[in-house]
């Protein structure tokens, strides 16, 4: 399984179509265009169902960065 | 911040990554047809919405025998479709139908509709998408309110309906888009439990009622469609359709597990309206359209009828029978000796199809590729317009390879599923069927059984045999001599030279020991045709020449060409030449004639400004008077 970190960046790379080279920890919807709120619903159903996991409406607006998603996704079943 | 992790044993995403690296080295060889292959997996079992986009950035929309048709799409709606419309234009992509969306505010359907100088017809969209819901354009019917009279009810009803439909006639003033509707969804339970049917204004009651009145408005209308959006919601369940907290979070009215069921329903529609639809559906035999093998276990053996495995197959069937309904065409495509198949057609009444709902087929070991190539021919399709279906999945995965524009429907493993797989498939839609449509499958049909008798050798000699010919060659005589040069005169079309001569012409070339004329007479068992052929030799010094060689139309097709020529081999061989020639002077009406020559085994000599000289060597081969013309 590749590292979480590479999973994220390709899945917004294919979402908000952007080069994934261009894309860091630190890229946000302040750095990306396409990453409107709109595109941050997209965002959420699509970690949802990439990882398996659901991201409760409080959580969803907080997460901002790629980074942010990284530490949210990374969990894993004990 | 913490996620939960939740149970998802329908999501084959984290065991699927084979699947998209597969696609992406597509994408690096510019595979075009394997990347098609992929993208319909992709989509088939993981239709996540960033599979959805990488499709809709690298999936080229032509092909080499399909061009690329574009249609503009203008969402008006109630609710987030957003993430509906990646999948959408993912899925029409692999149809060959390249989309652009739009999408209006929320709940500013109505402006955009009445307003002339809206966005939406500075679009100009092919088609508009009304895509509302229950709980927006009719909260009150959502939330249920017990003890309505029926008058109110009704009224109520009316009112809805005519809140959507009164949008169609601005609409029609700017714009030919077409128009879809979503009808009213139900709710999972209604207001008033079980209680609800035995209300006569219940809820369940009045929504079904704009329903009805929906369907019949859009009847009356070109153009306008009915999405039954209510049946699109209790096909994948009600409970599952909508993810209450993303509903009330952010308007999702579709969970991502259904956004996909969603699109598909959008596509059934688009594609049609994009004029992408399959013309003619292609099918295997043996454990397709019936189970177990024919060759094998013989035409008792196999499994159709109505009871299980057989009643899967005949399922099967039945769908074939309302796709053939719907105008659309049945062929085969198998791989099996064709008299072993024609049997089980033969012989099965279980079978509710027979070889006479068949507008093509293909039973033969020819690779299947090459088979589907000559039934677009044959039927005067592109490729682009077949459908195919075959149980086993390898020759399923070779057709997409090596003909991408076929559309191969995904059938799954048991084969009780195949009846649905098929009658589920976007693309056999229709939006309208006439009854040209329905009767050009029997035309087909028809086409290809007279086909079929023409180019089978045996039934064609047993045709001859059965008219019982008789022929009689007869030298010139004063009693023959105008009808042979009558004959010279007005013949056309199976005349070889076209040249006239008088009677007198006629009488002195008979007199001439260098020249041998003759004629033949022809009678079946209708009667006496008379006189019907003509043929004048010129003995040269090594060869004898057709200088004559004309026939009546009435005998055309029944062979008498060859008596006639065996006699001319007759007369040569007799007169000790071994090569006989004849010329073909093309004319504006002899064309029937001009196979004659090259048909017996003549050979071209030469050639001139008026025609071709074929040539006969005798010592290789000769011609003799067919048996069944006695």
């Amino acid at each position: 399984m590749q590292p979480v970190l590479e999973r994220v960046k390709q899945l917004i790379a294919a979402l908000f179509n952007v080069d994934e080279a261009t894309l860091t920890e630190e890229s946000s919807p302040a750095t990306v265009p396409a990453w409107d709120s709109m595109a941050q619903l997209m965002l959420v159903l699509e970690l949802e169902q990439e990882f398996g996991i659901e991201i409760p409406p409080e959580t969803a607006e907080k997460l901002t960065t790629i980074s942010d998603i990284v530490a949210l996704v990374d969990v894993r079943p004990a | 911040m913490r996620a939960v992790l939740v149970a998802t044993p329908d999501r084959p995403s984290v065991i699927l990554p084979e699947l998209k690296e597969a696609y992406a080295r597509a994408v690096t060889a510019r595979d075009a047809a394997a990347m098609l292959a992929h993208a319909h997996a992709l989509l088939r079992l993981n239709p996540t919405l960033s599979n959805a986009q990488l499709i809709n950035k690298s999936l080229p929309v032509e092909l080499p025998n399909r061009s690329a048709v574009k249609r503009k799409v203008a969402f008006l709606r109630s609710y987030t479709i957003e993430p509906c419309v990646p999948l959408l234009t993912a899925l029409a992509r692999l149809h060959g139908v390249e989309l652009e969306v739009k999408i209006g505010e929320f709940n500013s359907y109505a402006q955009d509709l009445i307003d002339p100088s809206s966005w939406l017809y500075a679009f100009e969209p092919d088609i508009v998408i009304l895509a509302v819901q229950t709980r927006d354009i009719a909260p009150h019917l959502w939330a249920g309110q017990g003890g309505l009279s029926q008058d109110q009810a009704a009224s109520q009803a009316a009112e809805v309906v005519s809140s959507l439909v009164s949008l169609i006639e601005p609409l029609r003033a700017r714009s030919r888009a077409s128009l879809i509707i979503q009808n009213l969804q139900e709710p999972s339970h209604p207001s008033d439990g079980v209680m609800d049917l035995r209300r006569e204004a219940g809820q369940t009651e009045i929504i079904r009622t704009v329903n009805r009145g929906l369907a019949l408005e859009a009847r009356r209308h070109e153009g306008v469609y009915v999405l039954d959006y209510d049946a699109l919601v209790a096909r994948h369940g009600r409970e599952r359709w909508t993810d209450e907290k993303k509903w009330l979070t952010s308007r999702s009215a579709v969970s991502a597990d259904c956004l996909i069921h969603a699109a598909r329903e959008y596509l059934r529609f688009v594609l049609p309206l994009a004029g992408r639809q399959s013309k003619v559906l292609v099918v295997d035999l043996d454990n397709t359209l019936w189970g177990g093998v024919i060759g094998e276990e013989g035409v008792h053996g196999i499994k159709i009828g109505s009871e299980y495995p057989g009643a899967t197959f005949l399922a099967l069937q039945r769908v074939m029978l309302n796709l053939a309904d719907r105008g659309v065409l049945l062929a085969i495509c198998s791989k099996n000796n064709e008299a072993d198949a024609m049997e089980a057609f033969e012989k099965r009444s279980e079978m509710l199809l027979r070889a006479s709902h068949f507008s093509a087929m293909r039973i033969n070991w020819i690779d299947k590729a090459q088979n589907l190539r000559d039934i677009a021919r044959e039927l005067n399709v592109g490729l682009d317009s077949l459908a195919f279906i075959d149980d086993n999945p390898v020759e399923r995965q070779r057709v997409r390879l090596e003909l991408p524009e076929v559309q191969v429907v995904e059938l799954p493993e048991d084969p009780a599923g195949y009846a649905a797989a098929l009658l589920s498939s976007p693309t056999f839609e229709r939006l309208a069927v006439t009854a040209e449509d329905r009767a050009r499958g029997r035309y087909y049909a028809e086409q290809r059984e007279r086909k079929q008798q023409e180019s089978s050798a045996g039934s064609l000699e047993e045709f001859y045999a059965s008219l019982h010919m008789r022929s009689e060659i007869v030298e010139v005589s004063p009693a023959v001599l105008a009808r042979i040069a009558q004959l010279t005169q007005k013949t056309n079309q199976l005349n070889t030279t076209t040249k006239r001569y008088t009677e007198s012409e006629v009488q002195s070339l008979a007199n001439d020991p260098s020249w041998r004329l003759f004629g033949i007479n022809v009678a079946d068992k209708f009667g006496d045709n008379g006189l019907v052929g003509v043929v004048f030799l010129k003995i040269e010094e090594a060869s004898v020449e057709i200088d004559t060689f004309l026939m009546s139309c009435r005998v055309i097709g029944r062979t008498v060409e060859t008596a006639m020529l065996a006699q001319v081999c007759k007369i040569a061989s007799s007169a000790g030449r071994s090569v006989v020639t004849g010329w073909f002077r093309p004319t504006k009406k002899n064309e029937p004639a001009s196979q004659i020559y090259s048909t017996h085994g003549f050979e071209i000599a030469t050639r001139d400004e008026l025609g071709t000289l074929w040539r006969l060597d005798l010592q290789k081969r000769s011609i003799e008077k067919p048996v069944w013309i006695s």
